[in-house]
């Protein structure tokens, strides 16, 4: 007889709505735990930024947060391989840049990142993933602290193995008239899951998240979002954007949580899906929540096909229709890969959605790889 | 004068709907041909099919350029073959500049990577010609642009790319009377004997610049007549019932 498996539970909504619908969660395979053996990231950092490795938890109270699976965030705040701390100073200005690479060594990260921004401060945050290693898992959990005026940026590109399992808890903590800003370039794994809860408590305070994706195979990306508004004149703004090829599978659930007492607060999210096959999925479920009467929320998913008059007009100007296709997803992520704010980054952000574009479509006939910003197709 | 194009007996359908009914036309190199018709008479209809768009489908007859039968030809083979079409509405491309666009459309036309630096100095003369500032090459493709820097920008591409045939799909609509002037200036610039231009209009402005050499009455689907640039004053004067069968 066979054993069935019990199935892992990742982002679950803050409000679930019917089972039927099978927006609730996403399910998936338990992973086969290793140990890892201690890690420290590659690092380089500017300005007034200072920057801590550690071993074991340092990671304050994190309240209610349960994160994208409570098992799984248990473990990278009891079981972490890796640690690092990112701070600056009051006025302070600054910047760190992290690289996170898997190996047949360490296939498993288990890490924790806490980053904290005095009053009036400015951080951005560069965070790399990939690695030799295809078969493996990161636990990755991220904690934002802003202070008053403070500004912090966390930009990342994810450009793990294919079959790796990468699974992001981000936790964000704004301060009055702060900013928390990330910026995600998700095209790496087997499965890419990050669950962002950010509290808005204090006045002023604000969150914007872009994430872009290009799913590719029976890649999983799973973005989930809570955003709970308690602070009078917050500001929300969640976007994220990419193509699914092959039968890949995307999930977006954006809940933005108006609280009572949280008058004048904005908040927008958009999910924009271009659908490269008829095999593949896009679930969105964009969710207002409103407790406060004097707020203003807009909401937006859309999921279609490529546009065929934008693929006539870049066709008659000599791209054939592979190259068109990938020009039309390019200008649909684009904006999000400029907003990285790191050429190098952004580079290689785009050399894999053309390399994957390219690979996916003609089936490991081709896989040249342009170092080209715009390439020449044909 | 060599034959450039050549459309014969073309029927086309859009949507299971007849459009073109029998439509011949040719032309050689060096020529200027307008087209003119009422509404709905078939003229953009007549771009698309020459383009190759796969919404129009050729129920029957052929399209020849340079004497090649091109009539199943992908869009982008007709492009390389050296046809151009400047559209009557201009799709915007977020996320890449102009600048970036033009030249990596102009590499796969000519089958040559363009160097950035003569790249860049031709695009800027061009656009000045164009009275066009020169950090639109910077910005996204007709992002954010006015239907006037649209048209501008769709000019801008032809001069970059170099067609042979080009065919301009009302051009001057939404364009202001210098912007009619400095489009048909450089449109006329561009023109010698080696390449031919084919216009769309409603309005006789711009072919005060273009000067014609034949224009075509299109009606329900077929040209109905033929003439020189004088007929274009007979359409100003009788409109195009006269020529209704």
């Amino acid at each position: 007889m066979a054993v069935k498996t019990e199935k892992i539970q990742y982002n679950q909504l803050p409000r679930p709505t019917f089972r039927w619908m099978k927006v609730n969660h996403l399910e998936l395979d338990p992973l086969k735990a290793q140990a890892a053996p201690a890690y420290t990231p590659e690092e380089r950092h500017d300005g007034d930024a200072a920057v801590i490795f550690y071993e074991g938890n340092q990671m304050p109270g994190l309240g209610d947060f349960q994160g994208s699976n409570a098992e799984e965030l248990q473990k990278a705040l009891n079981q972490a391989n890796s640690g690092c701390a990112v701070s600056v100073g009051e006025n302070q200005k600054g910047s760190v840049h992290l690289k996170y690479s898997l190996s047949e060594a360490m296939p498993q990260l288990t890490a924790q990142l806490k980053i904290e921004a005095a009053a009036h401060s400015d951080l951005t945050v560069y965070l790399e993933f990939d690695g030799s290693a295809d078969d493996g898992s990161v636990n990755f959990l991220t904690y934002v602290k802003t202070g008053e005026g403070a500004h912090v940026k966390v930009s990342k590109v994810q450009l793990n193995g294919e079959n790796v399992r990468h699974v992001e808890h981000r936790y964000g903590d704004a301060g009055k008239e702060s900013t928390i800003d990330y910026v995600s370039a998700e095209l790496g794994g087997k499965a890419a899951i990050v669950y962002y809860k950010t509290d808005l408590m204090h006045d002023e305070s604000n969150f914007n998240s872009q994430a872009m994706y290009l799913g590719h195979d029976d890649q999983v990306v799973d973005f989930s979002y809570w955003v709970p508004t308690q602070g009078v004149k917050t500001n929300t703004d969640i976007l994220t954007t990419g193509a699914l090829l092959d039968t890949s599978k995307k999930f977006f659930r954006g809940t933005i949580d108006f609280l009572r007492g949280g008058k004048k607060a904005v908040g927008s999210e958009s999910d924009t899906c271009i659908l490269l096959s008829p095999k593949v999925h896009s679930i969105s479920v964009p969710l207002l929540l409103c407790k406060e009467d004097d707020v203003v929320g807009n909401h937006a998913s859309s999921a279609g096909q490529i546009d065929k008059d934008k693929l006539f007009y870049l066709m008659s100007r000599g791209f054939n229709e592979t190259g068109a296709q990938l020009i039309i997803v390019e200008s649909n992520i684009r904006p999000v890969i400029d907003a990285l704010g790191d050429k190098d980054l952004e580079n290689k952000a785009l050399q894999a959605v053309r390399e994957k574009m390219q690979f996916c479509r003609k089936k490991g006939d081709c896989h040249a790889k342009c170092t080209q910003r715009f390439p020449h197709l044909d | 004068m060599s034959e450039l194009l050549r459309v014969e007996g073309l029927h086309i359908a859009v949507e299971g709907k007849e459009i073109l009914k029998g439509l011949d036309l040719t032309i050689n190199t060096g020529e200027t041909h307008v087209i003119m018709g009422s509404n709905g008479a078939g003229k953009s209809t007549l771009f698309n099919a020459i383009m190759g768009n796969p919404k129009y489908v050729v129920i029957a007859g052929k399209i020849f350029f340079e004497g090649k039968d091109i009539t199943e030809a992908p869009v982008n083979e007709r492009a390389k073959a050296g046809i151009f079409m400047a559209f009557q509405q201009p799709i915007a491309v977020q996320g890449i500049s102009v600048e970036n666009f033009i030249r990596n459309a102009k590499s796969t036309v000519s089958g040559q990577q363009q160097r950035i630096m003569p790249f860049r100095k031709k695009l800027h003369a061009q656009m000045e010609q164009l009275k066009m500032d020169k950090s639109y090459a910077e910005r996204y493709v007709n992002d954010g642009f006015s239907g006037g820097e649209r048209k501008k920008t769709e000019i801008l591409q032809m001069c970059m790319l170099e067609p042979k045939l080009t065919m301009l799909d009302e051009i001057d609509s939404g364009l202001d009377v210098d912007a009619v002037r400095i489009v048909s200036d450089t449109v006329s610039k561009y023109h010698n004997e080696n390449n031919s231009i084919l216009v769309i209009t409603h309005h006789s402005e711009i072919l005060q610049h273009l000067k014609p050499d034949f224009v075509h009455i299109l009606i329900d689907g077929k040209i109905v007549k033929t003439g020189d640039a004088s007929l274009i004053q007979a359409i100003e004067a009788n409109g195009y019932d006269a020529y209704k069968g």
